[in-house]
């Protein structure tokens, strides 16, 4: 994609355009290195696709370059996974096919994430589900409930640090 | 060493949080720290990628989510081995999202779905639209933009012209061209069915090569291909939930309903040489359109579980 479209871009697409070297020395420094220019190719295709107005064009696009970075590198994490994992946790001698095995796991995961967010308790639990599956920030969050912006923050520290095994919530 | 390692982990952990808050915006801060040392990387992407695959498996929970055995107290669970996180990510059993994105980065293809009944429109790099229906798969190609599939349902599609750049949709083994239009596309069970708005497009499959202008349409079914008018108002009805026919199979109308009723409907084998000419409204209530498709279409409409049964009437 070396030339703009024949059409006037307008709006996201124009942004994309004047920023698209700044773009891509980010997609590199995020450490895809010699991707990075499918990586922009990734975001492109997907612009036009932007439901509702969009409040700072920049801001945004470089949320999608990160989403893009972060989905690439999962894929590829999970590509190599499936060719070396291939008997699963619960082969004891009995070799289960690899899309039975997956859907065992993804339905076990489910189950102990839905458990230890349980386990956090309110306001944990409503926290997280609000900020990481309703995609609201967390200003939003505070002002409703009527917390604290720091406190919030803290809520979400201690849900990732326990669904992701790390240990306590240290602050650096 | 261990301090050190958790204190990276910790302050990785401490940014994974604000970058994945809607309103972040220091992305030059959390770059700058990024670059300060190759564990700052290896951390930071090792939680975001597990935390991603965590947050996935709550998004494509099947609904009512799982609850715990008692509600008193939670059931115990093992501590998951690392890697299972990993694993773990689409596998879940279908995803109950609008519009689905399908694609891994390492292909050259990415494909957008809709439900059954849900309709959604596209615009591509090149300021083409494309409206799809429901139940409806569109395939598109990062190599060309211009290269599209129909792998499933409907769609109608408004072509920016560009000489250079011909715009061509695969519905099953056809190809469609567009020379500057508008025209809707349907993949059939046994073929494809064509229609054009506006302009000129180009088809070719079963062993022809067919110019459709404005207001022509064809279909191509079990390879036998067969041209007729359109109108050119009522191509892009089927938007508003209005289709209309000439001529057409009672079969070919059946897979219309049920992209747009999500429920298989099946013609009786009586009834498989019926045509019928005429507009049909295929939105509201399932048992209003019911009676209206047993008073239109000339049939009665049987329902055996999930599926819609299109059966003769008996002389009354």
């Amino acid at each position: 994609m070396d030339a703009p479209p024949p059409q006037p871009a307008a709006g996201l697409e124009a942004v994309f355009f004047e920023i698209r070297p700044d773009l891509i020395r980010r997609a590199r420094a995020m450490g895809v290195a010699d991707d990075a220019e499918d990586v922009l190719q990734d975001v492109w295709l997907k612009l036009g696709v932007a439901t509702g107005p969009i409040a700072s064009p920049r801001a945004y696009l470089f949320r999608m370059v990160y989403t893009a970075v972060l989905d690439r590198r999962r894929a590829t994490r999970r590509a190599s996974a499936r060719d070396t994992d291939w008997a699963g946790p619960h082969s004891d001698g009995e070799v289960i096919p690899a899309d039975a095995e997956r859907v065992l796991i993804a339905r076990e995961t489910l189950a102990e994430v839905e458990a230890r967010l349980l386990a956090l308790g309110e306001p944990i639990n409503t926290i997280f589900r609000r900020h990481r599956l309703g995609g609201e920030t967390q200003r939003t969050i505070a002002a409703d409930l009527g917390l604290g912006l720091s406190t919030v923050e803290k809520y979400l520290r201690k849900a990732y640090a326990d669904l992701l095994d790390l240990g306590g919530d240290r602050e650096a | 060493m261990t301090d050190l390692r958790d204190s990276v982990e910790q302050a990785a952990l401490t940014w994974l949080v604000q970058v994945n808050d809607p309103g972040f915006d220091d992305w030059d801060g959390w770059e700058r720290w990024l670059a300060e040392s190759e564990d700052h990387q290896a951390a930071y992407w090792r939680l975001a990628e597990a935390e991603a695959d965590i947050r996935e498996t709550l998004v494509f929970a099947p609904r009512p989510t799982a609850k715990p055995a008692n509600d008193d107290k939670v059931a115990p669970f093992r501590r998951p081995v690392k890697r299972r996180w990993f694993a773990a990510g689409l596998g879940v059993a279908a995803a109950a999202t609008a519009a689905v994105w399908l694609g891994w980065p390492a292909s050259q293809t990415w494909s957008v779905e809709t439900r059954p009944g849900e309709q959604r429109s596209l615009t591509l790099a090149d300021g083409s639209i494309v409206h799809l229906d429901g139940a409806t798969r569109l395939t598109l190609d990062r190599r060309d933009t211009r290269a599209l599939k129909l792998d499933a349902g409907r769609a109608l599609f408004e072509v920016t012209h560009d000489p250079r750049r011909p715009f061509s949709v695969v519905v099953g083994e056809a190809t469609v061209t567009d020379l500057g239009t508008v025209f809707d596309i349907t993949r059939l069970t046994d073929g494809a069915r064509i229609g054009v708005s506006e302009g000129v497009v180009r088809f070719d499959g079963s062993g022809r090569v067919e110019t459709l202008r404005a207001g022509e349409g064809l279909t191509a079914i079990d390879g036998v291909v067969s041209r007729r008018l359109v109108g050119e108002a009522v191509v892009a009805g089927w938007r508003e939930g209005r289709v209309t026919y000439e001529d057409e199979r009672l079969a070919v109308i059946a897979q219309d309903l049920a992209r747009e009723i999500g429920r298989p409907v099946a013609v009786a084998a009586p009834l498989a040489e019926r045509r019928f000419t005429g507009s049909l409204n295929i939105r509201g209530s399932q048992p209003d359109l019911k009676a209206r498709l047993e008073l239109l279409l000339n049939v009665v409409v049987l329902v055996e579980g999930d599926t819609w049964r299109l059966q003769p009437r008996t002389g009354a």
